[in-house]
């Protein structure tokens, strides 16, 4: 292929399929065989989102034609930029938003690309606009996401061969002349993609933003369900300080059914970093009801609930969350660790707490009495009796030195001191993005601040070593009979092996 | 080589079989509040584990005859769960207790143990602290093979061996401490149920596992093995499974609350959730 179909087929691939790979591809291997290509330098630059790329492009068209206006311009508006600023929610697009806008709200206000054009700014575009307007926009009906983009076949040729004429007339610099095929375009298809982003970038281009936004609107009042649209609006509604209305298309994206889980997150977090946090809770509580089974969703609710101190609720999200496949299945679970098991003074100082602990010891001991005493409980003996009962003491004290150190009466008598205030549980941040989580406390209940005494911790270690010698004399006890056979095996009667098979049936 | 492959597909084979009518549950899909490493659970299985595959399977799956099985057998009726070795005094006496619930008959009885416990286990040790789980579960066991002997009026003197007695204890502590939770379990006739209402309430037809709520497979198990546990106390003889083991382990659940954590307590008690 030669310089010059290499060239063509890559506008081709950029304009009309939108795939900035393939052109890009294509456009290099042109340069290659013609590097003086200047509108070949030109295209090449928007293949790329990369500012210094871009500027690389432009420069080299530059070299071959300094006074190239296209290239003039583009390098302008690359080194001061004019146009409104992209908001921050809208960076990661290009991999979120795929076509018909491959790079959306890029495309919508980056510069211009370099087609040759030489009409002057100052003709109205609003004549282009006036058969347009006179013709009603037709209302949202209930299947209208849909049906904005169906478009019978014949009408497909025609818009295709209209959006060809299109970019003819804007080669030819007639742009009053393209904008009006484009809107005559749009008259068919009200959101077809090509039109609109070339429509509203020339409008915005040329000053006439009303316009621009009124063409998206059309799109998004007759049902699209277009993001990179919505996303447009959103940015036009800000541009225009008008955040409440930006606001209620967030809502909207967040809702619309071909928005994915990251960008219905980013819609909620707009939300809530804008300090809506009741908005932000109903708009989340909606889009669990429609999407049950979404992980972020409930993690981000959770979040938000614990945030708001509601931690039964959050408690709840993250239940559900925690029992989902995925990723922040582990969040969730160190979610709930952080801010779940709760210990209070009341818990943490109860000597009749402990106390339970130790007759779980007794407990046992009494099991393993009542079997050395041949399975008859009025055969136990004094013996294993008191055995039963020092697992208690031992069991105790084992319990105070190392599960229940603060018992409120004893620690005050033991001379204990109060401990410094633990560290409340990690505040979960707000994320844009699910994001794991910063450490979380490893095991335990969460201490909360307390002002009880604990045992000193030489007598813990005295309290350990008694319970456990105190522990293995009760033992001693209970088990006595036990303890002689083991000394002393007694052998029991075994069958023959030979006997027990041949009994089997 | 070939006979590690027939000893695979032998476990797939059991387990399809185990699951197909019945549920088999091999996971709970509920939340741990402590995040500790159940390493006691990992504890116990491992040292069944050993206790057969080093001990008891040597001299079970070596014989060629049944002679050969003799110490097998030495084995089982010496440290497996005898009344005989306390009301005379003979092998080790009381020990046996601790002895027998380390114990299995074969391959297939440690390895559906060890599902079980690996299942319910983690949870409950979780919601007890590690050491106190292992006092919980020695002490299910003990009242299973206590209850087992006690209610049955005249006894057959054949060994009792096996975990089920203490895991039926962690069960029944289970469905008392998280009876909303989900489990996962192998259900072949399950997923075939679930494919209708599936259909109707668009989720995905066919899925090879079955979430069931514990309370409904823990109640279920419970009646199962409640029936046959009263003939045995009628017959007084247990042969083949001591279903009333399994009772009398799942009824230990009462005295979990000695060993669940302080805080766990106070929240089952007074209803908080937090």
């Amino acid at each position: 292929m030669d310089a010059q179909t290499l060239f063509r087929e890559g506008v081709q691939a950029l304009r009309d399929q939108r795939d900035a790979a393939k052109a890009r591809q294509l456009l290099t291997q042109s340069l290659k065989l013609d590097p003086n290509n200047e509108l070949a330098w030109l295209w090449l630059s928007r293949t790329t989102n990369d500012p210094q790329k871009k500027l690389h492009c432009i420069e080299r068209a530059l070299r071959i034609n300094p006074n190239n206006p296209q290239a003039l311009a583009l390098r302008d508006q690359l080194q001061a930029p004019t146009l409104p600023a992209r908001s921050p929610e809208f960076e990661p697009a290009p991999t979120q938003f795929v076509s018909p806008f491959t790079a959306p709200f890029e495309e919508v206000y980056d510069p211009p690309p370099p087609i040759l054009y030489s009409s002057s700014p100052s003709d109205d575009p609003h004549s282009v606009l006036k058969q347009y307007e006179s013709k009603p926009v037709p209302e949202p009906v209930e299947d209208s996401p849909r049906r904005a983009r169906v478009v019978p076949v014949a009408n497909q040729k025609e818009i295709n061969n209209l959006l060809a004429q299109a970019d003819q007339r804007l080669k030819a610099g007639d742009e009053e002349g393209a904008i009006e095929t484009w809107v005559r375009v749009l008259e068919m298809q009200v959101d077809q993609p090509v039109a609109i982003q070339n429509a509203v970038k020339q409008l915005f281009k040329l000053g006439y933003k009303d316009d621009a936004s009124e063409l998206i609107w059309r799109a998004i009042n007759a049902g699209t369900t277009s993001i990179p649209i919505h996303m447009t609006a959103i940015d036009l509604a800000r541009v225009q300080g008008e955040p409440g209305k930006a606001d209620d298309l967030r809502e909207k994206v967040a809702l619309l059914p071909n928005a994915d889980e990251a960008l219905r997150l980013k819609m909620v977090d707009y939300l809530i970093n804008d300090g809506q946090m009741m908005r932000a809770e109903a708009l989340l509580q909606k889009l669990i009801v429609a999407h049950p089974d979404s992980q972020g969703l409930l993690l981000r609710l959770g979040d938000m609930e614990t945030q708001m101190e509601h931690k039964a609720q959050a408690m709840q999200y993250y239940e559900r969350a925690a029992r989902l496949k995925g990723s922040g299945g582990k969040h969730a679970d160190k979610a709930l660790s952080n801010f779940t098991p709760v210990i209070t003074d009341r818990e943490r100082g109860s000597v009749l707490l402990a106390f339970r602990e130790a007759v779980a010891f007794g407990a046992v001991y009494l099991l393993m009495g009542w079997q050395d005493a041949g399975l008859n409980l009025l055969h136990m003996g004094s013996q294993r009796w008191l055995g039963v009962l020092l697992s208690i003491v031992g069991g105790y004290l084992l319990v105070t030195a190392l599960s229940a150190p603060q018992q409120k009466p004893l620690a005050s008598w033991l001379g204990g001191h109060v401990p410094e205030t633990p560290e409340p549980p990690p505040v979960l941040a707000k994320k844009t993005e699910y994001e794991e989580p910063e450490p979380a406390v490893s095991s335990g209940p969460i201490q909360e601040p307390t002002h009880l005494p604990i045992v000193p911790m030489a007598l813990r270690f005295v309290f350990a070593a008694v319970g456990i010698i105190v522990l293995i004399g009760a033992f001693m006890l209970v088990f006595s009979m036990s303890i002689q056979l083991l000394q002393h095996p007694v052998t029991p009667t075994i069958p023959r092996a030979i006997d027990i098979f041949s009994e089997q049936p | 080589m070939g006979a590690f492959f027939i000893f695979l597909i032998t476990i797939i084979l059991v387990l399809i079989n185990t699951s197909l009518i019945y549920p088999l549950p091999f996971s709970d899909t509920g939340t741990v509040r402590y995040r500790s490493l159940p390493y006691m659970t990992f504890a116990l299985i491992i040292v069944n584990s050993l206790v057969f595959m080093a001990w008891q399977a040597p001299s079970l799956y070596q014989a060629e005859r049944i002679s050969q099985l003799q110490p097998y057998i030495d084995q089982i009726w010496t440290y497996g769960w005898r009344p005989i070795f306390m009301t005379q005094g003979q092998s080790v006496g009381a020990f046996v207790t601790f002895t027998s619930i380390f114990m299995h008959a074969d391959f297939f009885h440690l390895f559906g143990n060890m599902i079980y416990l690996w299942t319910f286990g983690r949870r409950v040790e979780d919601a007890c602290g590690h050491w106190r789980f292992l006092l919980y579960y020695l002490a299910a066991g003990m009242i299973a093979n206590i209850g087992s002997t006690v209610l049955v009026a005249t006894q057959s003197d054949i060994p009792g061996i096996g975990a089920s007695g203490a895991i039926a204890g962690v069960m029944g502590a289970y469905l008392v401490l998280f009876p909303g939770a989900k489990v996962d379990c192998l259900w072949g006739l399950g997923s075939l149920l679930r494919i209708p209402y599936a259909a109707v309430t668009g989720k995905k037809t066919w899925t090879w596992t079955v979430k069931l709520p514990a309370f409904i497979l823990l109640i279920y198990f419970a009646v199962q093995e409640f029936l046959p546990s009263l003939q045995t106390i009628q017959n007084g003889q247990t042969v083949g499974v001591n279903h009333l083991a399994h009772v009398m382990g799942f009824l230990g659940a009462i005295i979990v609350f000695l060993f669940v954590r302080k805080d766990l307590l106070m929240r089952y008690v007074t209803g908080r959730r937090v």
